[in-house]
């Protein structure tokens, strides 16, 4: 017989899959956009830019080598002047969220605090991805029309 | 003009703040602790449901 | 007495076939649990356990968080 002492909390914090009726809504783990761009606390800002939009963001987390986030860049930091490095250019110890906290909830807050994005991260601060306002605000507004039904189409 | 610590009221719970814990802007509209925001999102260590055992 | 293990070493028993028991009562259940858990709540478990689990293979119980 083994105990898992953390449980369930400690599962659930690092994005391991579960199973019941709370694993079937989208969470910020599942909309976080793992494919954000990631840069070091000693690079250029400008070289981080370059990057940044040529991959089609204006955003890019700042880890370490273990993914854990030290900070991040929006599209106000990336204006910054090119020449600073991303430790003195980014904003520093960022809130960052649970991979399973309800998209729903992520989705109010961003649009009632008008944040454009948020990481997502691991108990251990480990980045899962980054979670835009509009990728959470489409989920949200498609479970609303699923549970009540759509309003389209009315005069 | 003196320099002095801006402290704001977290909405929910009346503590005071230095910044919002959600969006971390001092001059958020509804500024919320790091306590309460935890517990709306879910992410409280605290079991979110009571039970004996 | 019940040996401790950690998210690891629940990975690598669950691949070895052990058999996960959430302690928790039925709706906490209900809401998330580990892929593949059963329900046991606490209460019953000493009941339960003897009739619900295999006897041959590992048995992992849990709970919340440590707390």
């Amino acid at each position: 017989m083994y105990d898992y002492e953390d449980g369930k909390l400690d599962w659930l914090a690092a994005g391991l899959p579960s199973e019941g009726t709370n694993a079937q809504r989208p969470r910020a783990g599942d909309l976080a956009r793992k494919d954000v761009p990631t840069c070091r606390l000693d690079e250029r800002l400008g070289d981080v830019r370059d990057r940044a939009r040529e991959a089609g963001w204006e955003a890019c987390v700042v880890v370490n080598e273990d993914r854990v986030v030290f900070g991040l860049l929006r599209s106000k930091e990336l204006e910054a002047n090119p020449d600073l490095r991303i430790e003195e250019a980014m904003r520093p110890g960022p809130s960052t969220f649970r991979p399973f906290v309800s998209i729903e909830e992520m989705a109010t807050f961003m649009i009632e605090h008008d944040l454009e994005s948020s990481p997502v991260t691991m108990s251990d601060g480990r980045l899962v991805g980054l979670l835009r306002k509009q990728d959470a605000a489409k989920a949200a507004l498609e479970l609303h029309e699923r549970k009540h039904g759509s309003h389209g189409g009315q005069p | 003009m003196t320099d002095q610590d801006v402290t704001i009221a977290c909405a929910k719970c009346g503590a005071s703040i230095d910044q919002c814990e959600f969006c971390g802007e001092p001059a958020c509209g509804a500024p919320i602790c790091y306590h309460c925001m935890t517990e709306a999102l879910g992410q409280a260590v605290a079991h979110p449901h009571p039970h004996g055992g | 007495m019940p040996q401790p293990i950690d998210r690891n070493g629940v990975r690598r028993l669950v691949e070895r076939d052990a058999q996960l028991v959430e302690v928790l009562p039925a709706n906490e259940y209900e809401e998330d649990h580990l892929p593949g858990a059963i329900n046991m709540p606490l209460r019953k478990l000493e009941a339960e356990a003897r009739s619900a689990l295999d006897r041959n293979r590992p048995t992992i119980v849990y709970c919340w968080d440590s707390a």
